[in-house]
């Protein structure tokens, strides 16, 4: 009697793993398409809420911000901003010594071509180009085999169009929005749409790493995303309208988002204020319409890029392995969930089988908290909680049947 | 058939028809022009249509229903395709990319891919495209300038259309100079007081262009426009303090816009 029991057992236990992997599967499905998105969100807003980080070693990143004020005074409130006062900022940046200057700006009007830059040896001048994705269909193989990057395709920069050998510093300052449209993470390459084996490198990654290559420290190139929403201390920034001298109103009301920056502008503080430093020249111009959705709140583009480079020079990246590993640790999970319902029985008080599988669910939630902190990875923990749910759902009903079938 | 019946069913089919004549562009790299405009992504030719290339045009990507979507090049030299053939001239090439999507086959494309967000490109823009204004119409034209704030001299061609239903209204050229005519006067027959969407087309071109920003109009009449512009005076000083107070770019946007929609019913109303 004992054997069979034993057997019966046993073939409840091979019952309850294949239930379990079955769930784990299809609970694929979902989350592919997106569902589990807004939950994985929110706790991702949550966690960084209560844990982000906000020391740096040493803020490198000086912000040229072109304001409101700026706008109106200097550009006089035309766009596209007029090229001769831009190449103006870019060489007052190269001609204090900027290490690397980063022109956050969309410079495809031909009025460029003829500018001229005062580059000098050691000195590194970058433009963004505009870039769009070509091919947005992700299948679920793709998907679940870690290929998921969209490809690009760049457009304009300096008034050109974007070659292989185009002849000056280019990068992509493109994000991917989540199903909610907020920006939480940001690839660090894309790969480049109709040629094989190249990659679009984007605005933080390449500004960070010549920084890296001329001062001759070691670079991470290979991590697959940077946390866009790390927010670093507060910028510092000077005024575009200091630089080029414009005349300003003094009814103009203050940016909305000069709480993001040091109080003080800079530009007046030592004559050497940028020698050696990244200098990230962008807008917070309300017509320049780059702002976004970050789980920090609504933050202008120049912002979310200075940021990215600091977490790119902070080292805090973030891995994203293949979802085919995380599919079978959640078939781990799921298993290990499956067993506790096997060694509980149905015998055993539910509250204690619950207790047991919100304790794994939770375990597997501080490991994700864990690694997300040591900037290893981040775990998506929805399908497992949702698995295991419907899974103890499943098992206690199959077990109630049974129950129902011997009386 | 009832004569409602036989209309609806006449208008049904008629639509059809007319969306079986035009087809629409998935890819287009610069080179390849319809009825001497340039072939744009995201815009349509019409079916059997001839489409020229220039020598070495690559990458023209239409979507043929029926037929799947087709890619075409041309080689060496310029070439002229029909749109949706797949018999290739002995200048251009044509393959098929994408086979036609059976029902069943369309839902299991559904179950196993799907289409992810753009990215979005953080980087200032401000590409020159108009913005909200309360514009006046009178017997010269309308006055497009106070639109036109943020665009810079040059000549362009602007897409119109309704702000009720979003249908096409119409396209005009202006060549803008402020230094010249800053009232930006340009008659466009025909275009009766109302809201309308307003947006630049792509690269001078009509085409419509992915990139550009819409911005709401309101074309009053000269016997209207004294009174509305009053009302849109008080509206303009009362969004700068919202701006002033705090609110987030969007939120004067929206507000903005909602005034123009109320400005634009009050015209239309009477």
């Amino acid at each position: 009697v004992s054997e069979k029991t034993t057997k019966k057992s046993l073939k409840k236990l091979a019952k309850n793993e294949i239930v379990m992997i079955a769930i784990t599967f299809l609970l694929l499905f979902p989350d592919f398409h997106g569902w589990f998105g807004g939950m994985e969100g929110r706790a991702f807003d949550l966690y960084m809420s209560l844990f982000s980080r906000s020391k740096v070693a040493s803020a490198k990143v000086v912000v040229i911000d072109i304001d409101d004020q700026s706008y109106s005074g200097c550009f006089e409130g035309v766009s596209p901003l007029k090229p001769s006062k831009v190449v103006q900022l870019v060489n007052y940046a190269l001609g204090r010594g900027a290490k690397v200057v980063a022109v956050d700006l969309i410079t495809d009007s031909s009025d460029y071509r003829s500018a001229r830059f005062n580059t000098n040896p050691g000195q590194t001048l970058i433009w963004a180009a505009t870039a769009e994705a070509k091919d947005l269909d992700i299948s679920f193989v793709d998907w679940l085999f870690g290929t998921t990057a969209q490809p690009m395709a760049p457009g304009q920069a300096l008034g050109q169009k974007i070659e292989p050998d185009s002849p000056f510093h280019w990068a992509v300052p493109a994000y991917p929005r989540d199903e909610d449209l907020r920006i939480r993470r940001l690839p660090r390459y894309y790969p480049w749409s109709g040629h094989e084996n190249r990659f679009l490198s984007t605005l933080p990654r390449r500004t960070a790493m010549e920084f890296s290559l001329l001062e001759h420290r070691s670079f991470d190139s290979d991590a697959d995303e940077v946390m866009v929403t790390f927010q670093g201390e507060k910028l510092e920034r000077m005024l575009a309208r200091e630089i080029l001298a414009c005349p300003t109103s003094d009814q103009m009301a203050a940016g909305q988002f000069d709480n993001l920056f040091l109080n003080a502008s800079i530009a007046n503080q030592k004559p050497n204020h940028l020698e050696g430093r990244i200098v990230l020249i962008g807008g917070t111009f309300s017509a320049g319409r780059d702002f976004h959705e970050t789980p920090l709140g609504t933050r202008p583009g120049v912002v979310i890029n200075a940021n990215a480079i600091q977490a790119e020079l902070s080292g805090h990246f973030i891995h994203d392995p293949p979802k085919f590993w995380l599919f079978i640790l959640d078939l781990s999970i799921g298993s290990v969930v499956a067993y506790i319902i096997w060694v509980a029985g149905v015998k055993k008080p539910r509250p204690l089988i619950w207790i047991s599988i919100i304790a794994v669910v939770l375990l597997y939630v501080l490991a994700g908290i864990l690694l997300y902190s040591s900037d290893i990875l981040w775990l998506s923990w929805t399908g497992a909680l949702i698995g295991a749910l419907v899974g103890f759902v499943v098992q206690m009903w199959d077990d109630d049947s049974e129950g129902a079938v011997k009386t | 058939l009832s004569s409602t019946s036989t209309l609806v069913l006449m208008a049904v089919l008629a639509s059809g028809s007319l969306a079986a004549e035009s087809v629409k562009v998935i890819e287009a790299d610069s080179g390849w022009t319809s009825q001497s405009q340039s072939v744009a992504a995201g815009g349509t030719v019409q079916a059997d249509g001839p489409i020229s290339g220039a020598a070495s045009s690559k990458n023209l990507v239409l979507d043929c229903a029926q037929s799947g979507r087709l890619a075409y090049s041309c080689k060496t030299k310029p070439c002229t395709i029909t749109a949706c053939s797949k018999m290739p001239s002995s200048d251009s090439e044509v393959r098929l990319i994408d086979p036609p999507v059976t029902f069943l086959g369309s839902l299991w494309d559904g179950f196993m891919k799907r289409r992810a967000r753009a990215p979005v490109l953080l980087a200032a823009r401000a590409g020159g495209s108009p913005n909200d204004a309360l514009l006046l119409q009178d017997d010269r034209g309308i006055h497009w300038g106070p639109a036109l704030r943020r665009v810079l001299e040059g000549s362009y061609c602007f897409r119109i259309s309704y702000l009720l239903d979003g249908s096409e209204a119409k396209t005009f050229q202006i060549g803008w100079d402020r230094s010249v005519d800053p009232e930006g006067l340009a008659a466009l027959p025909g275009l009766t007081p109302g809201g309308y969407r307003i947006e630049k087309g792509s690269s001078g071109s009509c085409n419509p262009d992915p990139e550009a920003s819409q911005a709401w109009v309101v074309i009053a009449p000269t016997n209207r426009f004294a009174e509305l512009s009053a009302d849109w005076q008080k509206a303009v000083k009362w969004l700068d303090e919202l701006s002033a107070g705090g609110a987030s770019p969007q939120t004067v946007t929206t507000a903005r816009q909602a005034v123009l929609a109320g400005l634009a019913e009050v015209l239309e109303s009477r």
